[in-house]
């Protein structure tokens, strides 16, 4: 017992006096201290979401440029629209829809595919985004039908809200393009061609889509 | 910087009392002034003085650049440490214990965990401290390949399956200063071999640390009616300081078991992993000679290890305490 407190005083003043070198012979007990700087990571989030857009019904299927450079044939047509997730992290995103009859409209926004026929002055107007590597909608592959599951019905003074649409990953994470960053959108549906009360010019509708985008820890990515 | 060996102190202290005493006359044997003088053992370890780690609250990944000019990336931690080292450079393995102290910066505050229940800018930190045990890692000192060796050891999560760890205690946010909490027997580093010039580590005289945690990726403030985001800013962060301290590892015992016909020795009666062990039976009955038989103490601590291996009384210690037993004939 004498010797180990004869050793530790001679090995306490050995430290005293010594320097601390990162390696270098040493006086156990010996004693390095580390100073760790941590800071704060704060990723950029950056979503680019257009602003305003138009949508076309189309009853008679006329050809209509909606500025795809292409005539498009639908019943009920949207200009180009597309949100794309420039951030470094990726993001949940969630929606809000809503939709208003303009005023003076005297149409009728239908639950369920018109399928075309019919008298009453109705449309079916629905809510579809996709998930693409690039933001021209030329070039994406639309659901060739309505999908209850997957798409949204557009509803007349009513606010529907959907969660989790889907995870946009960044479109360059750490500088390299990765896929899936872009998500085109568009209303489409179709209307009763011949109606009894005929499709005037003061038919239409408002709707204003609220994205809300979270962003993700990279393990939910 | 010297370590007395106090074996040494011991046998250089008998035999100066035994020369003397046959130099000395009887009766002069009063009042004996025996200076010793002590060897040495030289104990070196590698420690960094500084480090960075990241409030990394959505995981993301962060790049190491080896020195092939490859990257590996670090994924997923909230608190993410650069790699970092320690290393014994020395010729007897050594038990690593530490102490952790984290002052908060900006808007955070350090608690022992982060619950449902805080929502702010609450970080749970932990060092944790792996000890590694690989081959490959016996290089030279000098061997210009082992930090990126280390590198992807430190990416793998393997690494950290349990590791040795310390929690930061909990200080509020504006703390300026804060007690540290501290650990003994976080990790064993294995000796290096010494010689002459030349150091070379051993399979497990290097082990990885850093700082690990949690945190809530999206801070608010208020009450939960009133909640407002209050995002990460860059003014967040925090100063940690880890003090390691490093002290010979204990010898592991080699208990001599029940043995009939005769009494056998270990010399020594302790060691380290990798010490070379010396037997010596001595039979009742003259003429009989002994096989010895070494078994782990603890049946558990040798599972999946090869048994060790008596060759002419001899053999080198594992890394568990033994048992010697013998059959005379």
């Amino acid at each position: 017992m004498k010797q180990r407190r004869l050793l530790c005083a001679v090995l306490a003043l050995v430290l005293l006096l010594s320097a601390q070198p990162t390696a270098a012979a040493l006086t156990p007990p010996y004693s390095q201290a580390v100073e760790i700087t941590g800071d704060a990571r704060i990723p950029t989030i950056s979503v680019t979401v257009p602003t305003s857009g138009e949508v076309y019904i189309n009853p008679l299927e006329l050809p209509v440029d909606i500025g795809t450079g292409r005539r498009d044939y639908g019943q009920i047509l949207s200009t180009p629209a597309c949100i794309a997730n420039e951030s470094e992290v990726a993001m949940q995103v969630d929606l809000t829809l809503t939709a208003s009859l303009k005023e003076g409209s005297t149409m009728r926004l239908a639950t369920s595919p018109t399928g075309g026929g019919g008298t009453e002055k109705q449309a079916f107007i629905y809510f579809e985004i996709q998930q693409a590597d690039t933001d021209r909608v030329n070039r994406v592959k639309w659901d060739s039908a309505y999908d209850e599951s997957k798409h949204i019905v557009i509803q007349d003074g009513m606010s529907v809200t959907k969660t989790n649409v889907m995870k946009l990953p960044p479109i360059t994470p750490r500088g390299r393009v990765a896929p899936g960053g872009y998500a085109p959108f568009r209303l489409t549906g179709d209307a009763v061609a011949n109606p009894t009360d005929e499709w005037t010019e003061k038919d239409g509708i408002n709707v204003t889509v609220a994205f809300t985008f979270t962003p993700l820890h990279y393990r939910d990515w | 910087m010297k370590f007395m060996n106090m074996k040494r102190f011991a046998s250089m202290a008998m035999a100066g009392a035994l020369t003397l005493s046959l130099a000395t006359p009887a009766f002069a044997a009063n009042n004996i002034v025996i200076t010793g003088t002590y060897a040495d053992i030289e104990i070196a370890v590698e420690v960094p003085t500084t480090g960075t780690a990241q409030i990394n609250p959505y995981g993301l990944p962060v790049s190491i650049d080896k020195s092939d000019k490859t990257t590996v990336d670090l994924v997923g931690n909230q608190i993410t440490t650069q790699p970092m080292s320690i290393k014994n450079q020395s010729a007897i393995p050594l038990e690593v214990g530490a102490s952790l102290a984290v002052v908060p910066k900006g808007d955070v505050s350090i608690v022992a965990s982060v619950g449902s229940s805080q929502k702010g800018k609450e970080i749970a930190v932990d060092l944790e401290v792996a000890a590694l045990n690989d081959s490959a890692l016996a290089v030279a000192t000098t061997d210009r390949t082992l930090e990126d060796k280390l590198i992807d050891k430190f990416a793998a999560d393997a690494t950290w399956a349990s590791p040795g760890s310390v929690s930061a205690p909990v200080a509020a946010k504006g703390a300026t200063t804060v007690a540290p909490a501290s650990g003994d027997g976080l990790a064993e580093l294995g000796a290096a071999t010494v010689d002459g010039r030349t150091t070379t580590y051993g399979p497990k005289s290097i082990a990885l640390f850093r700082l690990s945690g949690d945190l809530n990726e999206a801070p608010v403030t208020g009450s939960a009616s009133t909640a407002t985001p209050d995002p990460w800013k860059e003014a967040d962060g925090f100063e940690a300081t880890v003090a390691f301290t490093f002290k010979p590892a204990a010898r592991m015992a080699i208990t001599i078991g029940s043995i009939t016909g005769g009494t056998v020795t270990a010399n020594p009666s302790s060691a380290w992993e990798g010490t070379e062990i010396t037997l010596t039976a001595t039979p009742t009955t003259a003429g009989q000679t002994a096989t010895f038989s070494v078994a782990a103490t603890t049946a558990a601590d040798a599972t999946g290890k090869p048994a060790v291996v008596v060759t002419d009384g001899k053999f080198t210690m594992p890394d568990y305490p033994v048992t010697v037993t013998a059959t005379f004939s």
